[in-house]
């Protein structure tokens, strides 16, 4: 850029001219500007008031209640009793724990395997179209033929690991992988990993294919590494995808419930009891719809949490 | 059209229509059933039920709706809070009774009960039955035992266990021989809760204490809940039960531990689940039931309650009708067909000459059978933890009843 040279910014209407200001701002648009304005917002926002903000509302205001969920009339307002109760509850806690330990385990190891898978196929070697098909056909079936698939495999007696596990002289005694406490939840992880790596790997693969080649050319002629290349010119240019993947893959953790609950149920003894199997226990087991609000308050903040910092994140880049 | 004509057609014509409104009108009704027992011999029951209500009451139809059962308290909820409730509904036997009995969406079934019914046990009207009033129709009963294989106990020489000791000797020998014990399936948690029933039966000599404790007259942490809690996990110290427990759900991979032979008892079953025993062992070998046994001098009892329930909707238009539908289910006929299919009606009945051994086995098992249900959901959720966390090992007798205690005062 030329030094002294002036770029002016370009005007979206926010320079008025003193016709402009003879409507007196821009809400004193011509009628019918604005009724069209308001159609074309009509079935987003409707949308938006009626599947989003009225069901969130109705939540945060059950929260606020004791209420078993059979008849709106016998709704008892106890204000934050509720939240209060939930940070005393043990069992709050723990699935509270559990479930950012799932959603890091799974948000870390869904990116690292993703992203290697994507880079794997990338490199259009033969048999990678195959491979992206394959590795892709788990996100396309039920979290629950998901858990079930997994819960055979994991059997104690007759499970698939511990015949192979056998087979190998590593064990002469069956594990019960869902039954163990120390193990439930690394296996409903790995499950999940399993499932949803294809997922990222097709998001993180569409990104690889933006990468500028000039770029990597550049990298080349300068002798970068392979490491190098990945470090300092695709790892950057797939900035904006991976905050795209972390975000879906945290808000996938925080309201994980059909392959747990089929796998454990949240057992043994709340070892992998997460906020949403703890939730919907609450809810529909114990009857306690106010209590199953706050939790589900609870994930709402946390999801929301986790979109604020990755608009922070973004906001430099 | 003269005055003549009209004077013979317009009257026709109001007749045949004061004769075909109300044809229409039935034509257009429909009762809304819902259960969760799609398969099995419960079909058959209703299938039968609903055949001749509707041969009775021509033009209405009974529409079912099977709602599996992980999902039903979510649908009926939903439904009933939508004042959209069904017709007539099956209600679960669980502690979440308390709650939508008390909820005001339930039509008191006194009056209803009363007028061509059959004369329903004490105990189970007294099981759905809260604030003086019933609000449900128990239809049939079930009793939890033990089924063993009957093959592989004469194979190894072993009889009925009676007391806990003969029961720990049973499981010895039968891992000596490389089988495993009970296989009982507690990911579903409710299985496991029912070890702790069938210990409370001894324990509680009285069989008083559980209701007095959910009514809150005594407290969860009495010596009764504690040592119910200590003897199972005793048995289980004891390798009495197939390991891996918390691992199974109540009636797939541990049932398929008991079909498959590995193991040669099972817990809990009852007759809701001896047609698919029955189904699934296929003839490979003979097997029967025995009350999970307590201590030296204990009456072998086992636990029992409803098996299925139904109510209607409180001031529900069409509950005459489904009034009337719930009297085919409970009839001489609706009887016979619960008999035949190796239910026990919850009303008395002469059983007849040429019922199973296993019907024989159901029936006498309900003359004592003692309840297995806690009303009060946190309570039983507490219980169901504990014995969870018995199968791991991390927990006591005294703990356990503690943490009931302490879900009850929460």
């Amino acid at each position: 850029m030329k030094k002294g040279m002036i770029i002016s910014k370009p005007d979206f209407g926010t320079n008025r001219s003193s016709g402009d200001k003879k409507l007196g701002g821009r809400f004193k648009r011509p009628p019918k500007t604005l009724l069209v304005s308001i159609s074309l917002m009509a079935p987003a926002v409707s949308i938006f008031l009626g599947f989003i903000s009225i069901p969130v509302l109705a939540v945060l205001v059950t929260s606020l209640t004791k209420w078993t969920g059979f008849d709106v009339r016998n709704l008892d307002w106890i204000g934050l009793n509720n939240y209060i109760d939930l940070f005393n509850d043990k069992i709050f806690i723990r699935a509270f724990s559990h479930t950012i330990v799932f959603t890091l385990a799974t948000t870390l190891l869904l990116n690292a395997v993703g992203l290697g898978l994507a880079l794997l196929v990338n490199t259009k070697a033969f048999g990678t179209n195959f491979l992206k098909a394959v590795l892709f056909l788990p996100v396309l079936l039920s979290p629950v033929i998901v858990g079930l698939m997994w819960s055979g495999l994991l059997r104690g007696v007759g499970g698939g690991l511990n015949i192979f596990l056998e087979f190998m002289n590593i064990i002469d005694q069956p594990i019960f992988w869902l039954g163990n406490p120390k193990y439930a939840l690394f296996a409903i992880i790995m499950a999940t990993v399993w499932q949803f790596a294809g997922y990222n790997m097709l998001l993180y693969y569409a990104g690889l294919q933006s990468v500028p080649n000039s770029l990597l050319e550049a990298a080349e002629l300068d002798r970068a590494n392979g490491w190098n290349k990945f470090r300092h010119v695709i790892l950057p240019a797939l900035y904006h995808v991976m905050s795209v993947v972390f975000l879906l893959n945290i808000i996938g953790g925080l309201r994980i419930f059909d392959i747990v609950y089929v796998m454990t149920r949240g057992g043994p003894n709340r070892s992998t009891e997460v906020l949403a199997t703890y939730m919907y226990e609450q809810g529909f087991q114990l009857n306690a719809m106010g209590v199953a609000s706050a939790i589900a308050v609870i994930m709402i903040l946390l999801a929301v949490f986790a979109s604020v910092i990755r608009l922070r994140l973004l906001r430099h880049v | 059209m003269n005055r003549k004509t009209r004077f013979v057609i317009v009257p026709f014509v109001l007749a045949a229509i004061s004769f075909l409104l109300p044809q229409l009108a039935l034509a257009d009704s429909k009762l809304e059933y819902w259960t969760w027992n799609n398969e099995g011999d419960y079909v058959k029951v209703d299938d039968s039920a609903i055949a001749r209500f509707e041969a009775a009451n021509p033009g209405v139809k009974v529409e079912v709706t099977y709602v599996s059962y992980g999902d039903y308290m979510t649908k009926l909820k939903a439904a009933l809070a939508a004042n959209e409730p069904p017709d007539i509904f099956q209600v679960p036997w669980n502690s979440g009774f308390k709650d939508l009995a008390m909820s005001g969406k339930l039509e008191p079934m006194g009056s209803i009960l009363s007028e061509g019914f059959p004369d329903i046990n004490k105990s189970a009207l007294s099981f759905v039955s809260l604030d003086g009033k019933a609000w449900a129709l128990p239809l049939d009963l079930n009793t939890l035992q033990i089924a063993y294989n009957k093959n592989t106990f004469e194979e190894l020489n072993l009889s009925v266990p009676k007391t806990n000791s003969d029961l720990i000797a049973t499981a010895k020998s039968l891992k000596d021989a490389d089988y495993f014990g009970i296989a009982l399936g507690t990911k579903d948690k409710w299985a496991g809760g029912d070890t702790w029933f069938a210990q409370l039966v001894y324990t509680d000599p009285t069989g008083m204490k559980l209701a007095e404790a959910d009514s809150g007259a005594l407290g969860w942490d009495d010596k009764v809940f504690s040592e119910a809690a200590s003897q199972v996990i005793n048995l289980i110290e004891n390798g009495v039960f197939a390991p891996g427990a918390n691992s199974m759900g109540a009636f797939n991979e541990s049932l398929d531990l008991f079909v498959s032979g590995k193991a040669a008892m099972f817990y809990p079953v009852g007759n809701f689940i001896s047609g698919g025993i029955d189904a699934k062992v296929a003839g490979e070998f003979e097997w029967s039931l025995f009350p999970f046994p307590g201590g030296s001098g204990d009456e072998p009892t086992a636990t029992g309650g409803i098996a299925r329930m139904f109510s209607l909707p409180a001031g529900g238009d069409q509950n005459g009708l489904a009034a009337d539908f719930l009297r085919m289910l409970t009839d001489k006929q609706g009887e016979e067909v619960l008999v035949k299919y190796n239910f026990i009606p919850s009303w008395p009945i002469n059983v007849p000459a040429s019922a199973s051994d296993l019907y024989g086995n159901f029936t006498s098992a309900q003359l004592n059978a003692r309840s297995r249900t806690i009303y009060t959901p946190p309570v039983y959720a507490a219980l169901l933890d504990g014995i969870q966390a018995a199968f791991n090992g991390s927990t006591t007798g005294e703990q356990l009843a503690g943490s009931m205690d302490a879900a009850a005062n929460n």
